[in-house]
């Protein structure tokens, strides 16, 4: 039987002797708390989050606070009894209306940042990427120097064609496509196309608050940022996605437009192998 | 009263005349105690296998198999080499599996549903005795056939509870498929047991109240039954389509999930969530019911605002059936149906704080006795709330896009689940042990037990909260393998060993439950002094459990009125002499002077 | 029992859901999907057609004709003849599903062809037709029930005992022949 204090002894022991509290890796910010933001959706994901954290931490302190109260004041005593009372309409109504307010207020404000983050039509100059996930790794693709990218058929999307380009596609020719490798520019829009070749993966990126599931048989184009600050984080799938899912991640560097041209002007145009197939049918900020 | 003479045998004389003894009474009994002690043994044992399950899953998280150290080197002394990282995903997704069908359901609904209903309504039985047995070998067998996936070629299932399509319903993403398959299958065969105890449970209700017993004067916990058995009726048979369809996707080439042929991954999710909603209502309803009833009876207090209870249970199994869209808001799914998803999710919080402050309500101006049963209850209060607080931030729709599918989910879901349900079982466990074995459980093991789960339970599940907004995502076999994560593997470890110390604890109750199944204290028919029917009869009661069936006079909650010797008012005490029955006393004429 | 039908319903509920949705996202003039065997009523009618309007047409008589054994049963008949004719007709309606079924497959449309459409056609008929069965079997346990109280009758006896059994039967049997007219619905008209 575990006393809290061989509890404590035997975790103290056994966390030095595995020998692996001293990772060298740093976080930009404390290990208990958000790591640092630098999406511009970000700034809002988390100020909604720090009205709710204070929302229910005041909550909290009250609803505790009573209860502990109550526990004391009401334990058992000899000679005092309780008090016979079944109940109070006014204050069922007071304590529904209230909350109904609260709620409704957090939802409505909620879902305004939602539509701003997710239905307004993204900038037109934004940096156009195309992600499509396969079983377990990351394919992107770039637009090349007329800043164009191929157009994207979820149904097109076969195992050599990951994107489901045409190849016909003149805005394709200079597109250029990387694995596991993903590089933005710092301060520009980017908007993404995400894929997936087989089953439903995800992208997440806790640096930009952004998590989104990429369901095979579509594409999702709505998705888009504007990043703040360079640095270089991981891009993860974050939907299980069978064996290899835990390492199913991808470099990510936000770096400067001078240091993206020059990644992006050392890259070679892919060329596409496809099969054809029927018509297209994206799911877009339009035609949600 | 000639109600009261009316003899109980007459409706139920096919099991009534003989006792049914020995083993065979455990293995093939109608009676709907012996039933319900049948799920109450099966799922502790199964409670025990789940958190075996999780332990182990837990200590791949602390240790990795394939760390990469700081300097390189590869492997980790303290790692188990055979949880690879399918085995891993196969550990959470059992683990789910079993705590939710194999644990919660059948603690909450099958052994509490199945032992207090007809105790607490004042019936001999259920209504259809058979149906009821024939349901517990039917839950039983499900769970059989979703284990035996571990010992199969592939392993056990492996794409988390949820089973989302295509990974879990095309063979070739899919590493497990014979497990899956089992999976789905033994999922099928339980809802079958689910639906046959709902429609047994609904009936018994409707039909064989006692004498009095008014839909307003069942305790909560009945009432709490009575609405998951809705629940269940509703949102089961939607799971029993959708586990269906993945069976003959992945084992007779239909096309149902398969984006490849036109299938809809989503339809899967959507079909999934419309039951699985409804189904953590189905776990946290019957707690809600039973804790009620405990606050009541150990404040001495009737629980306050007894029909706001019952109108928000009715709420939260309504709205219930329409916020399933709040797990698929980042799914890729119609953005505007997320946002009104976003808003019912909220509103469905509501009735749950309705709930909470009539808890309150109810030790206000009690004569609190803390028993074990009390601080468990207490407790079920105090961690659903936090389990509900984060709930909030999870509705919030732009919050979701951050935390989705992170370890503050795993957080949310264990608050709610283990700080809700299973604490709400502990409660159950310790208040109606006298009434089922005779004898009370020991009160100091009792409170070491419960302070050693509670600390445990928050030092292992408070953390999750912090690694999940620290960017941790959930069903990763290897946290260190991303650079952001491994600065939080002391927390990680951390809370593993909470978990282990957690789980070690549960031995002192497992040891105070069955010594004092013989060493006990001998209860007596009404150790808590409360005023439901169960308490009225012999503990354990006897085959038919009324001798004469009882006919009740009041509510559920008549504690401490005033002008009464004792302090609670049992269902069954006839109104005072000196008034005619069912006039409530403001209406009787006030004596001169 | 209707608490049981209810739960009964959601679960069809969920596969005509399932398939509503399957079929909007196939978009408007890809259902049935090119190539596939048109099931869907054509003007004119095509013989597969006259089949299954046959085959609805017998179902939903099975119900009459079931109801109509159970008025006499409980005027102190048997109710014999009603039983016998629903029985045959249930027996003829699954023959022809049967057929149907072996007919599709030998067209080259199956559970695994044509994406979407053959597997939602063959699970919603299959659950369908499983219901039917079983609901076959409670007819003829009625069936033997009645003929037990015609032989009664006939030996001059007054049948005596509950008609329980046949009621629930009943309920069961009107509620799987209300799953066709939406399946029939579904699959079929729109
Ligand atoms: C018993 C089980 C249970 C219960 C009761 C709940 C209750 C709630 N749940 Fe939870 N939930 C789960 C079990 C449960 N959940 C599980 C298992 C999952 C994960 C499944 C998976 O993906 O594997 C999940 C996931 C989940 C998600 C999806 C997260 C994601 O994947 O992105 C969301 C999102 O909205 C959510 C929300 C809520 C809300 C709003 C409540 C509300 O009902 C809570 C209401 C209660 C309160 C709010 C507290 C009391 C109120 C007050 C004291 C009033 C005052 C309060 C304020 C003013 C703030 N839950
Ligand atoms: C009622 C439900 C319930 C309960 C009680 C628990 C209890 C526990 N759960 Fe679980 N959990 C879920 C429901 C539940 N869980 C669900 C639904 C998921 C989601 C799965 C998915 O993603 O698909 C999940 C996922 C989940 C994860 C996330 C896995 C991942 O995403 O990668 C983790 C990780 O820490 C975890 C841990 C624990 C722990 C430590 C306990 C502890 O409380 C357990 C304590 C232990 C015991 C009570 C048993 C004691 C046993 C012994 C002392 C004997 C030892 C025996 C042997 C070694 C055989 N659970
Ligand atoms: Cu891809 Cu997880
Ligand atoms: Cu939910």
């Amino acid at each position: 039987m575990f006393r809290t204090k061989a509890g404590a002894l035997a975790w103290i022991s056994a966390l030095w002797a595995s020998g692996s509290t001293g990772w060298a890796e740093i976080r930009e910010t404390g290990v208990w708390w958000l790591p640092r933001n630098v999406s511009n959706f970000g700034h809002e994901i988390d100020f909604i989050f720090y009205v709710i954290l204070w929302l229910t931490g005041i909550t909290a302190v009250l609803v505790f606070g009573t209860m502990i109260y109550f526990m004391v004041r009401y334990r058992q005593r000899a000679g005092v009894g309780a008090i016979h009372s079944h109940g109070n309409n006014t204050l069922e109504i007071v304590w529904t209306t209230i909350p109904v307010f609260i709620f409704l207020a957090l939802a409505i404000y909620g879902n305004e940042m939602w539509a701003r983050m997710r239905m307004e039509v993204p900038p037109a100059d934004a940096l156009q990427v195309a992600i499509v996930g396969e079983q377990f790794g990351w394919n992107l693709r770039y637009p090349g120097p007329d800043g164009k990218l191929a157009k994207m058929d979820s149904h097109k999307i076969t195992k050599d064609n990951p994107f489901g380009i045409d190849p016909a596609d003149p805005d394709g020719k200079d597109d250029f496509t990387t694995y596991n490798d993903m590089v933005i520019p710092v301060g520009k829009a980017v908007r993404l196309h995400l894929g997936s070749k087989d089953v439903i993966h995800s992208f997440y990126v806790p640096e930009f608050r952004l998590y989104q599931d990429m369901v095979p048989g579509r594409v999702y184009d709505f998705v888009w940022f504007k990043t703040d600050a360079t640095g270089h984080f991981q891009l993860a799938c974050n939907q299980l996605c069978g064996q290899g899912h835990y390492k199913m991640f991808g470099k990510l560097g936000v770096v400067t437009p001078a240091e993206y041209d020059a990644w992006a002007k050392g890259k070679a145009p892919a060329a596409v192998t496809t099969s054809t197939a029927a018509a297209p049918e994206n799911v877009s900020v339009a035609n949600r | 009263m000639s109600t009261a003479t009316l003899s109980h045998a007459g409706t139920h004389d096919h099991h009534d005349s003989h006792e049914t003894s020995g083993w065979k009474k455990y293995l093939w009994s109608l009676d709907h105690k012996v039933i319900g002690l049948q799920y109450l043994f099966s799922s502790l044992l199964f409670l025990f296998l789940g958190g075996g399950l999780a332990l182990l899953l837990r200590w791949q998280l602390a240790f990795p198999s394939t760390q990469v150290m700081p300097d390189g080197a590869v492997g980790n002394p303290l790692s188990l080499a055979f949880i690879n990282p399918q085995f891993y995903n196969a550990l959470f997704t059992m683990h789910a599996t079993v705590m939710v069908f194999l644990v919660v359901m059948p603690v909450l609904i099958g052994a509490f549903g199945n032992y207090l209903i007809p105790l607490k309504i004042g019936c001999g039985d259920m209504a259809f005795p058979l149906i009821n047995e024939l349901s517990y070998w039917v839950w039983l067998a499900s769970g059989l056939i979703m284990l035996a996936g571990f010992f199969v070629a592939g392993g056990a299932a492996a794409a988390g509870w949820t089973a989302y399509a295509p990974l879990s319903t095309v063979g070739a993403y899919n590493a497990s498929s014979t497990g899956q398959s089992l999976w789905a299958v033994g999922l099928f065969i339980n809802g079958l047991a689910s639906i046959m105890g709902a429609f047994n449970y609904i009936t018994t209700i409707v039909n064989m109240r006692a004498p009095g017993m008014g839909f307003f004067r069942m305790p909560l916990a009945v009432w709490a039954l009575f609405i998951t058995a809705f629940l269940l009726l509703l949102a089961v048979p939607v799971l029993s389509a959708a586990s269906a369809m993945l069976v003959l996707d992945l084992n007779f080439g239909t096309n149902f999930f398969n984006p490849a042929q036109g299938g809809q991954p989503l339809l899967w999710q959507h079909l999934f969530w419309f039951f699985g909603h409804p189904e953590v209502y189905i776990m946290i309803l019957p707690a809600m019911g039973m804790v009620s009833d405990i606050l009541s009876v150990n404040s001495r207090k009737p629980v306050f605002g007894y029909r706001a209870m019952v109108y928000a249970m009715i709420a939260i199994g309504l709205l219930g059936f329409v916020v399933w869209g709040h797990h698929m808001f980042v799914s890729g799914m119609n953005l505007v149906l997320s946002a009104a998803f976003g808003v019912s999710t909220m509103v469905i919080a509501v009735p749950s704080a309705i709930k909470t402050f009539n808890w309150l309500g109810t030790i206000w101006g009690g004569a609190i006795r803390f028993n074990t049963a009390m601080l468990n209850a207490l407790a079920f209060v105090a961690m659903f709330v936090i389990g509900g607080f984060s709930g909030i931030f999870m509705a919030s729709t732009p919050v979701n896009i951050f935390v989705h599918h992170t370890y503050f989910i795993v957080a949310h879901f264990h608050y709610v689940l283990f700080g809700g349900s299973i604490f709400a079982m502990f409660a159950a466990i310790y208040f109606w042990y006298p009434k089922m074995f005779g004898r009370l459980m020991n009160e100091t093991l009792g409170k070491i037990h419960f302070a050693l789960t509670f600390v445990f339970f928050n030092l292992c599940f408070f953390p999750m909260h912090n690694v999940g907004l620290g960017g941790m995502m959930r069903r990763i076999a290897d946290p260190t393998v991303y650079e952001h994560l491994r600065a939080l593997q002391p927390i990680n470890q951390f809370i593993t060993l909470s978990a282990i110390a957690l789980g070690f604890s549960q031995i002192v109750f497992l040891y105070n439950f069955f010594r004092s199944l013989r060493h006990g204290q001998p209860a007596g028919q009404n150790p808590w002094e409360a005023t439901t029917l169960e308490w009225t009869v012999g503990s354990p009661p006897g085959h038919g459990n009324f001798a004469v069936t009882p006919t009740v006079y009041r509510g559920a909650y008549e504690y401490s009125v005033p002008g009464h010797a004792k302090d609670f008012v049992l269902q069954t005490e006839p109104p005072e002499p000196d008034s005619p029955a069912g006039v409530p006393a403001k209406f009787r004429p006030v004596p001169a002077g | 029992m209707l608490v049981f039908l209810a739960s009964e319903a959601m679960l069809f509920a969920g596969l005509i859901g399932g398939y509503i949705v399957l079929r909007l996202a196939q978009g408007p003039g890809n259902w049935p999907p090119p190539g596939a065997p048109d099931i869907g009523i054509q003007v004119p009618p095509t013989f597969l057609n006259w089949v299954m309007i046959g085959n609805t047409i017998i179902l939903l008589s099975s119900s009459l004709t079931y109801h109509w054994g159970e008025v006499c049963m409980r005027k102190g008949r048997s109710g014999v003849l009603g039983y016998a004719l629903t029985a045959v007709f249930g027996a003829v309606f699954l023959g022809v599903q049967a057929w149907e079924w072996l007919h599709l497959k030998h067209e080259g449309m199956w559970v695994n062809t044509f994406g979407t459409y053959g597997s939602c056609f063959f699970t919603m008929t299959g659950f369908h037709g499983a219901h039917v069965f079983i609901g076959w079997v409670a007819i003829l346990i009625v069936l033997g029930r009645s003929t037990i109280r015609q032989m009664q009758i006939f030996s001059g006896q007054t049948p005596v005992g509950s008609h329980t059994c046949e009621e629930l039967t009943g309920y069961y049997w009107h509620f799987v022949d209300v799953v066709w007219i939406f399946l029939y619905g579904i699959l079929y008209v729109l």
